[in-house]
């Protein structure tokens, strides 16, 4: 087998394509991992802001529509100990336009955690917990103002009228919510 | 010895139409994922900048008298909110028109009204 005949490419030549494909290959690397970092970092930050919506606007929901004064004996909406609170509301029965029950809502914070459980009226039994989001800090609710509606009950609970989220010792972040109408 | 002139290569302006083709087709490729992830980031952050806002009004219409108030700062998901709020009359006098104006980041004014105790 004689060399001489085959016709490869010069040094020069290999130098040159070499260093064009790594220029087109860096560039493309470049491209793709920047695209991926970018797209993991707007991936997480929205799903944080997705679930801090859902829990926004679920809290807001059963606040909209808790039921005033007392249900139970109990006050119908009371906060205790700034990380539990609870709420007695109207809920349209499932399938149904028509059709209102009222359940209890407790919302729950445990280690940064918000839960809520549903329990049927009349009844302690938890129905449904469901984790609604893993804040991954401190949180907690804070009253905003007490409300005036009179009530027979004992002096120590204290029903909201205005309530806020706190999330975070340090910058933090404050969501607040009305109860009912009575403002 | 090799006979560099049996190789057949390409021209000048087949390198040159290929590489601009290439520099076309990724740029454009990295801009619209840009375009992409920013608008997302911004629809998210502005929406929560919104449930911000307007938590702070919810917050002072708590007081007993509200006044105008400029470079109020306070956090969020996406840092730092700067805005101001200005308050106007109504046809009903016990009634005022708060109008909160976003300075940083800008954005909408967002109008409530609140009942004076």
């Amino acid at each position: 087998m004689s060399f001489k005949n085959f016709g490869g490419f010069s040094l020069i030549e290999l130098i040159i394509s070499i260093s064009i494909s790594s220029i087109i290959v860096g560039v493309l690397f470049s491209i793709l991992t920047n695209i991926n970092i970018i797209e993991k970092t707007v991936f997480k930050k929205s799903h944080e802001t997705i679930n801090t919506v859902y829990a926004y606007n679920l809290l807001k929901n059963d606040l909209s529509n808790s039921l005033p004064g007392i249900v139970n004996g109990e006050l119908s909406v009371k906060l205790k100990n700034q990380n539990e609170l609870t709420i007695n509301r109207i809920s349209l029965v499932q399938n149904s336009d028509l059709k209102f029950k009222i359940i209890k809502v407790t919302w729950n914070i445990e280690n940064g955690k918000l839960y809520r459980s549903i329990y049927e009226f009349g009844h302690d039994k938890k129905s449904n917990e469901q984790l609604i989001h893993d804040f991954q800090r401190e949180i907690n609710f804070k009253l905003e103002k007490e409300s005036n509606l009179l009530t027979a009950i004992k002096s120590d609970q204290k029903s909201p009228s205005l309530l806020s989220l706190i999330l975070g010792p340090k910058n933090q972040e404050i969501y607040t919510f009305k109860v009912g109408n009575n403002l | 010895m090799i006979k560099g002139k049996k190789i057949k290569g390409f021209t000048f302006l087949e390198v040159i139409v290929s590489l601009t083709f290439f520099t076309i087709v990724s740029s454009s490729i990295y801009l619209m994922s840009s375009y992409l992830i920013s608008s997302t980031e911004f629809i998210a952050n502005n929406y929560l900048s919104k449930l911000s806002y307007r938590s702070y009004l919810e917050r002072i219409k708590v007081n007993e008298k509200i006044d105008d108030q400029s470079n109020i700062k306070i956090n969020s998901i996406n840092g730092e909110l700067s805005f101001s709020i200005e308050k106007s009359e109504t046809p009903n006098n016990k009634i005022i028109l708060l109008t909160l104006t976003p300075t940083y980041p800008k954005d909408e004014p967002i109008l409530s009204y609140w009942r004076v105790k």
